[in-house]
């Protein structure tokens, strides 16, 4: 029999067993896993003795589909990686594109200011999905029904806004595209934040003792193993390293609006969990000042970029301006063609840096894509804080981690 | 603080939410509003001249689709004009994405709000022209019924949403 890697190897020789140690096949089916995620573990009674993660059980190569589609038609896959925040995967492609083209600094304000509300809207959506799941695998069922219902008033003011709930393919390259907003939908949002109940969510799980019980001093992770494994998002920020690209590296709106970054020093499940609750109340607070920005614009101002190479023209000028038929067939057909060159641009996705890389040879279609998702790089230390914990703890760590599946496997 | 505060703090909560109206929106029976840029299956418009299809057969809706849904087959007629002899939509293959009514430069492509795609067959989620259009000037009939759920939202004037 021939050994395909070490790593191969080492997963074999882990699912052969050792001794009087049981091994145990969780997932891919485990519906604490988050998605189709396998863990390989090997058990001293109920003590985790040693972790292996498998995963590309849901591998769609979206990286070389990138490759293959234009630039307008990957807004459509990326979407559909981080599926709990579609929005703020589009706009992480579109801010990479627009940085290969060198018209960062061009996006109006409205489309920043757009852009940053949607986003954390979008990281709204994605942590309740996450409050409620976390809370579900510990025993918390209230927390996930109350979770789910804040999310479908996000995923209503989505379908709204750009006409889907999930897979948004929202805006596009130098502006908001057909998807700018008016104050009808402005009014839904602010009617939204007016409404919203996590405090509610906050007092069922904050204070309960049975949570605190199951989730302090579980899942350590130290400053240096955080550092050195490359881990971002609330999982760092939940090891008392103040990372965040939104104040590292400001982009859209967030060098405009006024919040904090929560950061716990502890590096236990709880202390993720703290990081991301608090990071919903600063969402709720960047949503709020977007939304007085937009209403102070006006209605008239720009939404997209002056540039006939980037955006289409009017398309009721098409069939009787010669210049804009014209421009219209050239972007449909040849899409927009950034300058030879490379690029990165990563923007703080709910689960921490999603970044893309794109190599251009000049024409519609990048030469190559390279995604960098945070949920595969944060996956990389379960195996690593899971050895010593209970099996029952295995599944905090999972929810702590947050992990979703579609962007690990991509 | 006392062993069980947290508890009793939760508790106290739920009491307080009992009276509250449930979310749950009863599918079948009862629909939810359908704000007015849904994405549902693309309709076709219908020429008032000719009583066929809008489509001029320029194909950016092929080129724009990034999934290969639409299939425009055109001829010429004796005098060099062109005419669309087929308008194939593969429903099964569509992510709704609306590049190809982004891209369409005569209005032919149309929103609609219809999302009963469900079919018993699999040869009957690949439609034609005619029956594009007969989707669209039925969600058009459903749209009066509707109306009143749309808003001052959609008077914003963008592309998007003309005529």
């Amino acid at each position: 029999m021939t050994v395909v890697s070490g790593v191969a190897d080492a997963r074999m020789d882990l699912e052969r067993g050792s001794g009087d140690n049981m091994i145990l096949n969780m997932g891919p089916q485990h519906p604490s896993t988050h998605g189709v995620l396998r863990l390989v573990i090997e058990l001293d009674g109920e003590e985790v003795r040693r972790c292996d993660a498998d995963m590309g059980y849901l591998h769609r190569g979206v990286e070389k589909l990138l490759e293959v589609h234009d630039y307008r038609g990957g807004i459509t896959l990326t979407d559909r990686m981080d599926y709990t925040s579609g929005p703020s995967n589009n706009m992480a492609y579109l801010m990479a594109i627009e940085k290969l083209m060198g018209i960062t600094d061009d996006i109006p304000l409205r489309a920043r200011y757009l852009r940053t509300a949607v986003a954390e809207l979008s990281r709204l959506a994605a942590h309740h999905i996450w409050l409620g799941t976390h809370g579900l695998d510990i025993g918390a069922m209230s927390a996930f029904l109350w979770s789910l219902r804040e999310r479908e008033k996000i995923l209503y003011l989505f379908e709204e806004a750009c006409g889907a709930r999930l897979t948004t393919s929202f805006m596009r390259v130098g502006g908001t595209g057909p998807h700018d907003v008016g104050d009808q939908w402005l009014d839904n949002v602010e009617a939204f934040l007016n409404g919203y109940t996590l405090d509610e969510i906050d007092a069922l799980l904050t204070e309960n003792e049975v949570f605190i019980e199951r989730t302090r001093d579980v899942g350590l992770i130290t400053q240096e193993q955080a550092l050195s494994y490359g881990l971002t998002g609330p999982v760092i920020r939940g090891s008392g390293i103040a990372w965040d690209l939104r104040k590292a590296q400001p982009y859209a709106a967030y060098d405009l609006v006024d919040f904090e970054v929560p950061v716990f020093t502890e590096g236990d499940v709880y202390a993720r969990y703290l990081v991301r609750l608090n990071e919903m109340y600063q969402s709720k607070r960047i949503i709020g000042q977007c939304v007085e920005a937009l209403r102070d614009l006006p209605l008239d101002a720009p939404s997209n970029v002056d540039l006939p190479q980037v955006v289409p023209p009017d398309i009721g000028r098409v069939p009787v301006d010669m210049e804009a038929m014209i421009n219209h067939f050239k972007l449909v057909m040849h899409g927009v063609q950034p300058p030879p060159g490379e690029s990165y641009f990563g923007i703080e996705n709910p689960k921490g840096e999603l970044g893309f890389y794109f190599v251009s040879d000049g024409t519609g279609m990048p030469y190559r894509c390279h995604v960098r998702s945070p949920s595969f790089v944060n996956l990389s230390i379960i195996e690593e804080i899971s050895v010593g914990s209970l099996i029952a703890d295995v599944v905090a760590i999972i929810g702590s981690v947050d992990i979703v599946l579609g962007e690990v496997d991509r | 603080m006392p062993l069980g505060s947290g508890v009793m703090k939760g508790l106290k909560t739920m009491l307080m939410v009992t009276g509250r109206k449930p979310a749950t929106v009863l599918y079948p029976e009862q629909l939810r509003d359908i704000s007015y840029r849904f994405r549902g299956q693309v309709g076709m418009r219908r020429d008032e001249v000719t009583g066929g299809m809008t489509c001029v057969g320029c194909g950016l809706c092929e080129t724009a689709c990034p999934n290969d849904v639409i299939r425009v087959d055109t001829s010429e007629n004796e005098d060099g004009t062109r005419f669309v002899d087929r308008y194939l939509f593969d429903v099964g293959r569509c992510v709704f994405c609306y590049f190809c009514i982004e891209a369409c430069p005569v209005d032919a492509l149309q929103r609609t709000h219809d999302f009963h795609l469900i079919t018993d067959d699999r040869r009957g989620l690949l439609i034609d022209g005619e029956k594009m259009i007969e989707i669209y000037e039925h969600d058009q009939a459903n749209r009066e019924a509707e109306q009143k759920n749309i808003g001052p939202g959609a008077a914003l004037a963008n592309w998007f949403e003309r005529g």
